[in-house]
């Protein structure tokens, strides 16, 4: 069953349409990058997804649960953090945990245990009794984020969780991510860092204009085998690029000058097959570079595609 | 550690800090010296030295606080945390209400204590209150400001400009009415009371002062109820309309009952007739301010749409505009109205029915054109806008045609009593049915068109 389900979910800020005719899927467990450019509507998304602004229509389901008709039993299924998220900078570390904890109705047994589990799993313990105004941005989204998950939600929705933070904080923040996702946690991250999120999405949402161009599964697209691969030719000659592009492992293939790329569909045996292929026919092949396909190119072909072929 | 309610103890922490803590008792200890050793600590100078400290600190500074308590969480980006936690629009209301203001109330009761062991019994004058009746009047007061600045503040609370100040002189313009109604220093009914100082309240003798007791009360319940129910939109329930037609039913319950006063032009046998009047009076009120609220947002006539459309009856009935339910009790009372007025007979033609039908023809005019006006592409000067047209409709409009009404007897008549020109301004309920409300009905035909001309260009514009 898919944990997330949204269904014709339209958003207006009159008269502006943010969000237009939104349908996916998510599986449980799934991590899914949400990207898109500036003003695509990702915000706006996650905050519908989230149940803080109403939609003008659609439905959305969590869990198996209608988050419009029953919003505080969907709220316990989720935690939120949003790109502008504040703290009440006058209570310390724990007076915060523990005020959310008590927001969540965790039993009052469990509270303080709970408190403990959430500093120690986002590594806050030692600045448990400082004031969250004191914390350093790192800390403050570690508390954030603590804030969030206090109660076990079953999906996270982060929003740019990475802006702001120093590089050691970001690489802290991906091997979180990494441990929550091993959990069994539903997590949507938005990012325009498109390198932090290879480590653990699975999923890639496109939205550009407030519509989802792509929904890509990265795991069937790593199943594909799809490698783009570079290559430089000695001289540059139509029939050669036209011999490239009819080889059946070639599914794209775009030329420059000398320079060829292709993506081709296959393990490293097809690839030294698919070389050994190209010298037999005379293509004078000086380089043969096979690229890892990256979210960030996936995302690039994507935004490259004109709308129509992406719905094709 | 005892957890009362979340966002209570929260507002514990923030607001007692250790030196906050030991100020209050700093600050009172110090007060009682000095007023023991300078002013010679007799009863009546201790009341009346405590009373405007305890003003300041209940009333401005508790309204203060309780205004802002929304404000500081939008700003400080943690609304979002809130709306996202398992806490119920109750608890959130009565956090905040009593959280918020927790500081006030810790440093306005004792000095409530010292002014009640040291009260004078002469201290309002001749309205001669007992000590607990001025106690429930200091409680309730700062309590219905607190609330009311609460609940201004939350209406507001997504308005770009969104300030304490508004909420806050509301806030305390109401304790400080509050206040003065229970101590009976200034009846606020006192047109509806009689010589005997009872109230006739549906056949019921009630003394004034217990009846303005329960008059706040009243209110007071309306005003926690109407903070729970933006509350609850705040949290993404929908609200159902049957609140609202509770509140509309209640007050004209309320009003209704106030109709067997005695008066200079209220008889006895039009006392049933009254009664519906002050009911459509105060619906057609609240009609009015519906209309109003509701002609700035596009949105939930949109979602009644989508739902209408998607044959989803249980959501279009959730997003129903209040002003329809309104109408809903306005125009059986216009009806019983109809029925139970007798005609009056003499020289002038009035109608009760017909200055009600006007009422409604003109709040229909104004909220067509307002929905026309404030529904456009941008929602930008809606405040200008509102009162450019109130000052050409009621202000500009009505000199012009009053100019000269005065001068004679005729031309007086001629302008009220006969439905002359006024009546294309005002209902006046004089002159017929086509005299007193044939000008607004053609207006309410004008404004529709141009309600519909401002929808079709806003559907095209997108």
């Amino acid at each position: 069953m898919a944990m997330i389900s949204v269904r014709g979910l339209n958003f207006e800020y009159p008269p502006q349409k943010i969000l237009t005719d939104i349908n996916f899927e998510l599986d449980e467990g799934s991590v899914t990058a949400l990207v898109g450019p500036n003003g695509a509507g990702k915000t706006t998304l996650l905050r519908c997804l989230t149940n803080l602004e109403a939609p003008l229509s659609g439905h959305i389901e969590v869990d198996g649960i209608n988050i419009h008709r029953h919003p505080r039993k969907a709220h316990r299924k989720m935690g939120y953090l949003s790109d502008f998220f504040g703290l009440y900078n006058d209570l310390t570390v724990r007076q915060c945990l523990t005020y959310t904890a008590w927001c969540q109705k965790l039993p009052k047994a469990d509270v303080q245990k709970r408190v403990e589990a959430v500093a120690e799993d986002v590594e806050i313990t030692d600045y448990l009794d400082k004031k969250a105004g004191s914390l350093s941005r790192g800390y403050r989204q570690r508390l954030g984020v603590g804030m969030a998950m206090i109660h076990e939600p079953k999906i996270l929705f982060l929003d740019e969780p990475a802006s702001g933070l120093d590089p050691e904080a970001r690489v802290n923040l991906s091997a979180f991510i990494v441990r929550l996702q091993q959990r069994g946690m539903t997590i949507i991250v938005s990012s325009h860092i498109l390198a932090e999120l290879e480590d653990y999405c699975t999923d890639m949402l496109v939205i550009r204009d407030g519509e989802i161009r792509s929904h890509v599964k990265l795991s069937e697209h790593q199943a594909a085998q799809v490698t783009r691969i570079e290559m430089s030719l000695l001289t540059q000659n139509a029939a050669h690029v036209e011999l490239i592009a009819a080889h059946p492992e070639v599914s794209q293939c775009y030329q420059e000058g000398e320079d060829v790329q292709c993506d081709f569909t296959g393990d490293a045996a097809a690839q030294s097959a698919f070389l050994k292929y190209l010298i037999q026919h005379d293509v004078p092949v000086s380089r043969f570079v096979p690229m890892a396909r990256t979210l960030k190119s996936a995302y690039m072909d994507l935004a490259n595609t004109p709308k129509a072929e992406q719905s094709a | 550690m005892i957890i009362i309610n979340p966002e209570f103890h929260r507002n514990l922490w923030l607001k007692f800090s250790t030196f906050r803590l030991a100020a209050m008792p700093i600050f009172l200890l110090g007060y009682l010296y000095i007023a023991g050793t300078s002013w010679g600590a007799n009863d009546a100078v201790l009341f009346s030295t405590s009373l405007p400290i305890c003003f300041v600190v209940l009333c401005i500074f508790g309204t203060y606080e309780a205004a802002k308590t929304l404000r500081s969480e939008i700003k400080g980006n943690t609304w979002d945390f809130q709306k996202m936690s398992a806490i119920g629009p109750w608890q959130l209301a009565i956090g905040k209400l009593f959280g918020a203001t927790s500081y006030a109330w810790y440093f306005g009761i004792p000095l409530l204590a010292v002014m009640a062991f040291n009260y004078p019994h002469d201290a309002f004058g001749a309205a001669r209150p007992s000590v607990g009746v001025f106690l429930t009047a200091s409680v309730l007061g700062a309590v219905s400001g607190h609330a009311s600045a609460l609940l201004t503040s939350l209406a507001s609370l997504h308005s770009k400009r969104m300030r304490v100040i508004l909420p806050l002189i509301i806030g305390i313009a109401v304790a400080s009415w509050v206040f003065k109604a229970i101590i009976g220093y200034d009846l606020p009914f006192a047109v509806m009371g009689s010589a005997d100082g009872f109230v006739r309240w549906h056949g019921f003798m009630v003394s004034k002062s217990h009846f303005d007791l329960y008059s706040v009360l009243f209110v007071l319940f309306w005003v926690v109820v109407a903070i729970q129910r933006l509350l609850r939109l705040e949290l993404q329930y929908k609200n159902a309309p049957l609140v609202w037609a509770a509140f509309v039913v209640s007050m004209a319950v309320y009003m209704a009952g106030l109709s067997s006063q005695g008066g200079a032009f209220i008889v006895e046998k039009f006392t049933l007739a009254m009664q519906y009047w002050l009911a459509f009076s105060v619906v057609a009120v609240l009609l009015y301010i519906k209309m109003l609220e509701e002609s700035k947002d596009i949105m939930p006539y949109k979602r009644f749409v989508a739902a209408w459309r998607a044959r989803d009856w249980s959501l279009a009935f959730l997003n129903v505009p209040r002003w329809a339910v309104t109408l809903c009790f306005a125009l059986p009372l216009l009806v019983a109205l109809y029925i139970s007025f007798p005609s009056e007979g003499g020289r002038i033609e009035f109608s009760m029915f017909h200055l009600g039908l006007g009422m409604l023809l003109f709040t229909l005019r104004d909220g067509l054109v307002l929905h026309a006006v404030l529904l456009g592409r941008t929602g930008r000067f809606v405040g200008f806008k509102l009162l450019f047209y109130y000052f050409v409709m009621y202000f500009l409009a009505i000199s012009v045609t009053l100019d000269g009404a005065f001068d004679t007897r005729e031309s007086f008549e001629a302008a009220f009593m006969s439905g002359g020109g006024i009546s294309f301004f005002l209902p006046t309920g004089t002159g017929g049915f086509i005299n007193s409300c044939g000008a607004i009905a053609l207006q309410c035909v004008g404004a529709a068109w141009f309600l519909n001309y401002r929808l079709k260009l806003f559907t095209k514009a997108k």
